[in-house]
């Protein structure tokens, strides 16, 4: 189904013609994405009718007024990694928002940052760090968004000192699905962006939710996050070539990765890391990752993995801690605390994190957040997750145990790849309050077993959550998850859907993704 | 190999945009963190390399079908390495030898681009990318008091390359070079004109066979020639001659050195002392060819095999190339050496630099997109506080030059030869 002329000449009108494409070739690069392949055997999903490219809010509220009009749907996307960016709908056009790409504002005295839609990660953190400062970065990595309004959760492996996009949203510039455009918190009243809750409007929940709409609730232009101090160098130098940067750090920035001998021990040194405001990660890197982080190639980390198999999952669970401080004094004063608490909880630091030079390196991949697609998509395997519900920290420990006990046995019927089964991902933040935890697994997606498998592993957990009640998980997308899990989560899918039929009367905002207003 | 042979590759692009971007650990601000000229001026994702494989893919599939848009796409793009780079930071896959076989699959199937069929009939004419005569090839080293090594023996010969056999503007800097071997008592010999083009650039633009052609007729010419150790001063023929003839199997049975190597080398031994002052502010541009893709080639034969049944290993195992060995140090070294000379750096160096723009047949075709991309570059130079940006190959003195005429800075530019020769 082509745009009619008149409604492509409107679009190309508000763009100009370099700034929209009907290509073939072009709207399939934007089809394809990855994790398609896994669920439907075709890594292409449905066809854009047209990209655009449209570069500032007036011309993205003029493209969606225009959708309106001519009753075309429309989607967006900053650095648009993942399945969640494809469309269900035939009949939508992409927004490419990376013409919008500013760092508008970074205020050091209020502490927060202003980007546009396309400022990735690495960037604002560079700049920030200049100033003394640095900020949360979801754990897919630096190469992706800073608007806190990209990814799910939006937690990160620093979220125990930088907390998670949710909490971290302020003002917001959002082009509604009807055209109109609201600015939230602060910014609605015109008092600045430091702010998410006012004075002026404060619709955090409607807006973002439990976790974003995905881009199936119009357009977020601009936002400010909040940002945090940084007690490194404002410029960490890097010598060498890729991939084995050598960073220079201070001595006051250390990480130990420890080991419990327990899930409720793991659960005990989690809360009382957080409570204690010593860390500066608290990440649960699980070994099979680190062993990918750590290393150059696939065959390294797998030879790496099965190295310190025995000194890790084999003996329990590990988190990696990263200690920062301004001080010497602070900086020993935290250390101290870090294996006084490790002492209690039955902890082990593994060897191989003690050498400075690894150490370094570790420190910087997790404060960078530079090596997602390493750990996840190096060896060429499917990765998923499973659970992810953001809650108390013993609660996301629950789900990660329960990820565990079923992954074993796929792993042991050779469907899902031996990562230990213990390869759950997360981190305790809020001062330790609240947590996170998904369950990744690794298929091959060749191998129709190893699909099979996947698809088994994932409807036991949804079977699992449902049953124990463990939450919605955070890769529940689109309508048929949304009424599985509402009705045993405050049928928030009612809610949801008041909201899409509410803010986008006319369905313009494509949202198979979300949820759509269909009951 | 053909595309049909990079399907892995183009299916497990996990879209996540690093090849957009310099390595995410080097990014030390807003500025200058884009890698992809090609990505950056055009702004579509097919632009990226992720993006150039999703339409590889698609076309593989039979989803799609050549247009003039398409294969503009395909050629709007440097092929200088630093999205492969970028990319295997984190993966093991090979997208740059993706888009170099989407290229040759244009030319297999007659999909051509007119300004670069221009050039490859002026290849086969008269031996070089540049359009010149055969017989003015020789020109540049009038004067010079240097050996034919078609009519003597040498040890060393200096392959001068198209683009300054031709580039009147540039001749100074392969003069120097010569004269510099020649002063450090070099026993060093020329071609003139029987000299002939490297191959490189035309395989760059996916004419595969005027490589193979190209590299057993410089490989013939060695072998009678006797001489041992190839010396050049352009980046492209180094590529070429210690990269790509190893790639097809041609591997040249001489040592390949890029004039900087070799003048290091000198430096070393005391055969060249720099005593004179150049008190000078530079930054040093990384020629694509030079560096990242110099990097020795690694051949590699072998499968791809299933670990643990589930993930992906290469039997035997195979080491990639990750642009960790180009020639970094040697120029630098060189103006390191040069009293009063002070070497800044710009944020897109080594592995992660940002391209001149004359590569891969952009100059040619698209001049534009070749003078955007080097103003981008001029631009970073001048962040730096430098009075001049020295590089080493002719294309990318060519490209930036156009530049600095173009926005009128009195940033000058220079060879790392032409700052040597003013110190000794």
């Amino acid at each position: 189904m082509a745009l009619s002329r008149d409604a492509y000449q409107a679009l190309e009108d508000i763009v100009g013609a370099d700034n929209i494409t009907e290509e073939p070739a072009i709207l399939d690069a934007y089809a394809f994405q990855w994790g398609l392949k896994a669920f439907t055997g075709n890594p292409f999903g449905i066809r854009y009718e047209a990209v655009l490219l449209p570069g500032s809010t007036e011309e993205v509220q003029a493209i969606v007024k225009a959708c309106n009009k001519h009753k075309i749907k429309f989607k967006a996307l900053s650095t648009g990694w993942g399945p969640m960016n494809t469309t269900g709908s035939e009949g939508t056009i992409q927004l490419d928002l990376r013409r919008m790409n500013r760092i508008l504002e970074i205020n050091e005295k209020a502490m927060y940052a202003v980007v546009e839609s396309y400022v990735i990660s690495a960037q604002l953190q560079a700049e920030l760090m200049k100033r003394g400062l640095t900020c949360n970065i979801i754990s897919a990595g630096s190469n992706t968004s800073a608007l806190p309004l990209a990814g799910l959760m939006g937690c990160g492996p620093t979220s125990v000192s930088t907390s998670y996009s949710n909490r971290n949203i302020l003002g917001v510039e959002w082009v509604l699905p009807t055209g109109e455009i609201l600015r939230l918190g602060s910014l609605g009243s015109g008092a600045g962006w430091f702010c998410g809750d006012g004075p002026g409007p404060s619709l955090r929940g409607i807006m973002r939710g439990y976790k974003v709409p995905l881009g199936g609730l119009g357009v977020f232009t601009k936002a400010a996050t909040k940002v945090y101090h940084w007690p490194g160098p404002e410029v960490v130098q890097v010598e060498g070539a890729s991939p084995g940067y050598t960073p220079e750090l201070p001595d006051t920035i250390t990480a130990h990765y420890i080991t419990f001998p327990s899930w409720d021990k793991f659960t005990e040194a989690g809360y009382k890391i957080g409570e204690s405001e010593i860390a500066m990660a608290c990440d649960k890197l699980p070994p099979w990752m680190l062993s990918l982080n750590l290393t150059e190639d696939g065959r390294e980390g797998v030879q790496l993995f099965s190295k310190i198999r025995s000194q890790t999952v084999d003996k329990g669970i590990s988190v990696l801690v990263v200690v920062g401080a301004d001080s010497q004094r602070e900086f020993d004063y935290k250390e101290k605390v870090l294996k006084r608490i490790t002492s209690e909880t039955g902890g082990e630091f593994l060897p191989l994190v003690e050498e400075p030079a690894t150490r370094k390196k570790l420190i910087w991949h997790r404060v960078r957040a530079t090596t997602g697609a390493r750990e996840t998509f190096r060896l060429m395997l499917d990765q998923g997750a499973s659970f992810g519900a953001a809650d108390s920290w013993e609660f996301a420990v629950s789900e990660a145990k329960e990820g565990a006990k079923l992954k074993k046995k796929y792993i042991e019927k050779g469907l899902i790849m031996d990562d230990g089964a213990d390869n759950a991902w997360g981190t305790v933040y809020e001062h330790g309050h609240m947590g996170h935890m998904d369950e990744l697994f690794l298929t091959d997606p060749t191998n129709p077993a190893s699909r099979q498998g996947m698809f088994g592993f994932m409807q036991e957990t949804w079977q699992v959550s449902l049953e124990k009640s463990l939450g919605c998980h955070q890769g529940v997308m689109g309508d048929m998850g949304h009424d599985l899990f509402g009705p045993r989560t405050s049928n928030y899918h009612l809610w949801a859907r008041k909201i899409k039929k509410t803010f986008d009367p006319n369905g313009a905002s494509e949202s198979s993704r979300y949820i759509t207003a269909e009951e | 190999m053909t595309l049909e042979d990079c399907r892995e590759d183009l299916e497990w692009c996990s879209r996540c945009s690093m090849c957009k971007f310099i390595p995410m650990e080097v990014i030390s601000g807003y500025d200058f963190a884009t890698v992809c000229p090609s990505i950056a001026k055009y702004n579509f994702h097919s632009y990226s390399a992720g993006g150039k494989l999703n339409m590889a893919l698609a076309m593989l599939d039979g989803r799609i079908d050549y247009t003039d848009k398409l294969v503009e796409m395909i050629y709007q793009c440097q092929i200088c390495g630093a999205c492969d780079v970028s990319c295997k930071y984190n993966r093991d896959m090979e997208p740059l030898e993706a888009l170099y076989e989407f290229r040759m699959k244009c030319v297999g199937d007659g999909q051509l681009v007119p300004a670069h069929m221009i050039v490859i009939d002026g290849l086969k004419r008269e031996d070089n990318m540049m359009g010149g005569s055969k017989s003015q090839r020789g020109d540049w080293a009038k004067g010079l008091d240097v050996k034919d090594i078609t009519a003597e023996k040498v040890e060393v010969y200096f392959h001068a390359g198209c683009r300054y056999c031709f580039d009147k503007e540039l001749w100074p800097a392969a003069r120097g070079a010569v004269g510099l071997l020649l002063k450090a008592g070099v026993d060093v010999g020329i071609m003139g004109k029987e000299e002939a083009c490297c191959g490189g650039r035309s395989y760059e633009i996916g004419y595969q066979g005027e490589l193979t052609k190209y590299a057993e007729h410089n490989m013939e010419m060695l072998k009678v020639a006797g001489v041992k150790i190839l010396v050049t001063s352009c980046a492209d023929c180094y590529y070429a001659f210690k990269v790509l003839y190893h790639k097809i199997g041609k591997k040249l049975d001489v040592e390949v050195l890029h004039i900087t190597e070799y003048l290091e080398r000198l430096l070393k031994e005391g055969k060249l002392k720099p005593a004179k002052k150049v008190p000078m502010v530079v930054t040093y541009h990384d020629p694509c060819h030079l560096g990242r893709m110099g990097e020795p080639w690694i051949p590699w034969e072998g499968v791809r095999t299933k670990g643990s049944g589930q993930f992906v290993l290469h039997e035997p195992p195979k080491e990639f190339r990750r642009g960790t060995h180009g020639i970094y140090e040697p120029p630098r070294n060189i103006l390191k050496s040069i009293p009063g000379l002070r070497l800044v750096e710009m944020v897109r160096i080594r592995e992660r630099a940002w391209c001149c723009g004359a590569g891969g047949g952009v100059i040619d075709a698209f001049p534009d997109f070749a003078l955007w991309t080097a103003l981008e570059r001029v631009n970073e130079a001048k962040s730096t506080g430098a009075e001049a940006i020295v590089t080493a190959c002719p294309w990318c003195k060519r490209s930036l030059s156009d530049a600095i005429e173009e926005s009128g800075d009195g940033l000058r530019i220079y060879d790392v030869v032409e700052i040597l020769e003013q110190a000794i």
